[in-house]
């Protein structure tokens, strides 16, 4: 089920670490505050990135974190997930890079899972999971999760990207958004600086802001 | 003929209610370890899979498909046979000279 333009939980999802769903999940948050929309951070990866980068990129985005003194983590991840959905209508949610009970409670409930994978196969192969995965856990519901995976890192002139896009589109049980996040230093950057894509120069970053915001209206549906 | 009832529409607020209401998935059973695994061939690898893929002449999803058929034959099974060489079998199979 996709988002509206009223709301909707996302989760940025990847078994593998490093995969860019930080970066994405603090794009969306960004996008959709300035597009006047009131949107919470909901930080489960115990990396903590996104809460830190969101202290000084988004200071006044609001911010939700598990109780890490809860050990059970299914129940944990449900109380974090329902207290998100009390303070905005539009939740981002940025699991831990796994395939634990945390991920699954999300994308079993999320509205949309957003997939970000490179042209790496291994890195495919599980996003490739991480849809299965959401179908499996989404069977009770009437359709599950929309599932949109998202490229990223990539040169798209590479042979080895045009392979990975092929066997995507043709074999992967997931949408592919035709927005592609190519190989630029904005990305790292924005994230070690503690910006948003947005705010970085336009002589840094004018292409990855048109990338961004290509992405962000095609995710969301919104702006 | 009745039209078949569509489903409602549903929130991820009700979700997030429903499993709250289910009870904890039971644990499941030990499966084989999957791709975590490093391969104990890696080292001293001369090439990697996809620098030996791009000297042949192979359409890149045929190449895709059948290193994603290596991955997966890689998780099922636990082997650590490098890619190359599932993939490098394959291609003999379709009489592709590697």
């Amino acid at each position: 089920m996709p988002t509206s333009p009223d709301g909707g939980f996302v989760a940025t999802t990847q078994i593998k670490g490093g995969s860019s769903k930080t970066s994405i999940a603090a794009t969306l948050v960004s996008w959709l505050k300035r597009q006047g929309q009131q949107v919470v951070a909901l930080d489960l990866d115990p990396q903590r990135s996104l809460t830190r980068w969101l202290a000084s990129a988004e200071p006044d985005i609001p911010l939700v974190l598990p109780d890490e003194d809860n050990h059970d983590e299914r129940g944990a991840a449900l109380d974090a997930c329902e207290k998100a959905l009390e303070v905005a209508p539009w939740v981002i949610a940025d699991p831990p890079p796994s395939s634990s009970t945390m991920v699954r409670v999300l994308v079993a409930a999320a509205d949309t899972v957003v997939i970000p994978s490179s042209a790496n196969i291994e890195e495919l192969y599980l996003a490739d999971r991480v849809s299965k995965m959401a179908i499996q856990e989404g069977r009770h519901r009437s359709s599950p999760a929309r599932r949109i995976l998202v490229f990223v890192r990539i040169d798209p002139r590479t042979t080895l990207a045009q392979g990975a896009a092929t066997y995507a589109r043709d074999e992967l049980d997931a949408e592919v958004a035709e927005t592609v996040l190519r190989h630029r230093i904005a990305w790292p950057e924005s994230m070690s600086d503690g910006r948003s894509i947005f705010d970085m120069p336009a002589s840094k970053a004018a292409e990855a802001q048109r990338e961004a915001e290509a992405l962000c209206r095609e995710i969301l549906g919104v702006g | 003929m009745a039209a078949k009832k569509k489903a409602p529409a549903d929130t991820a607020k009700e979700r997030f209610a429903r499993l709250r209401e289910q009870s904890a998935p039971a644990e499941r059973p030990e499966r084989p370890a999957e791709v975590d695994q490093a391969p104990a061939e890696k080292k001293g690898r001369p090439k990697s899979t996809t620098e030996k893929l791009s000297t042949l002449s192979v359409p890149a999803s045929l190449l895709t498909r059948l290193q994603m058929e290596a991955v997966r034959r890689r998780a099922k099974t636990g082997s650590s046979i490098p890619m190359w060489e599932i993939v490098a079998e394959a291609l003999d199979a379709l009489g592709v000279d590697t």
